[in-house]
């Protein structure tokens, strides 16, 4: 399925890989900006991420593991972190997308 | 102004619509567990339509997830899924209509996708896959490495597999 990268490919839209300000959202959508944060600061302290404001990759990892056993839709939210950062760990050590490691310098 | 790199707001808004996430949790849509049924209508969706690759696609808040995948190779059958934005399917979910594409190379819409470039998908129809509460979870499709025109017959098949997929997967809210 796989062809040798074209010009066009670095023109590419760069994908932010991973970011907590994305999860944060779905989680608002999800609980209300309230509970959402509460939601999130409870997370980062299971996940034991020393800052909640910019979590590194491993930390958003561990965040995700945390989301994805949790009941309902916020495993989903959990789901789609951990598949983001997996995405962005293959495509990383592959070197495969300039375009995708512009996005975000994690 | 958004970025390159981020989603567009309205589309945000619409794939981490709450009652479409709890639907897509309450049919057991994103767990990894193979589902023979599904993919034998993959298989035939792919044979009818004389395509490489087909997919049940649920478009999560960040992802698509592949529930069930044909023809799949390298990174993108390891991680089961792609962001967001390299996600053909969205269309479907956000505009809840077949979204079809003869060439991507030169289809303004997903032209720019990596995906076209690097995995070298040219064309693409998605039918949505709705369920019986309304929420459109993702996308019933297929894609192809060469260009081609889809006809109104091909959309039709596609919806009638993607009803019985439906069907196959509604039977899991009482399992």
């Amino acid at each position: 399925m796989s062809q040798a990268a074209t010009p066009e490919a670095s023109m590419a839209p760069a994908v932010g890989p991973t970011s907590h300000e994305r999860t944060l959202h779905s989680l608002e959508r999800l609980l209300g900006e309230h509970e959402a944060q509460k939601t999130w600061q409870q997370v980062c302290r299971a996940a034991e991420v020393a800052d909640p404001a910019s979590p590194d990759l491993d930390e958003l990892g561990r965040i995700a593991t945390v989301l994805s056993g949790y009941q309902g839709p916020l495993s989903l939210v959990g789901n789609s972190l951990s598949i983001r950062i997996q995405t962005y760990r293959m495509l990383h050590s592959a070197q495969r997308l300039e375009s995708f490691l512009d996005g975000d310098g994690r | 102004m958004t970025q390159p790199h981020e989603t567009p707001a309205h589309l945000r808004e619409a794939i981490t619509n709450a009652a479409r996430l709890q639907e897509i949790f309450d049919l057991d849509l994103a767990s990894a567990k193979p589902d023979p049924v599904l993919e034998s209508m993959l298989e035939d969706a792919a044979t009818r339509l004389d395509l490489p690759i087909a997919l049940v696609s649920i478009v999560l808040d960040g992802i698509q997830y592949f529930a069930a995948m044909r023809g799949v190779e390298g990174w993108m059958a390891e991680t089961r899924g792609t962001p967001i934005e390299w996600s053909f399917c969205t269309n479907v979910v956000v505009d809840q209509k077949p979204f079809l594409v003869r060439d991507a190379q030169q289809d303004p819409r997903v032209s720019e996708n990596p995906l076209v470039w690097q995995e070298n998908i040219r064309s693409y129809a998605g039918v949505p896959l709705r369920t019986s509460k309304g929420e459109v979870v993702g996308s019933f499709c297929v894609i192809g490495s060469e260009t081609r025109e889809f006809t109104q017959d091909d959309v039709s098949t596609l919806e009638v597999l993607a009803a019985q997929a439906m069907v196959a997967i509604e039977q899991r809210r009482s399992a």
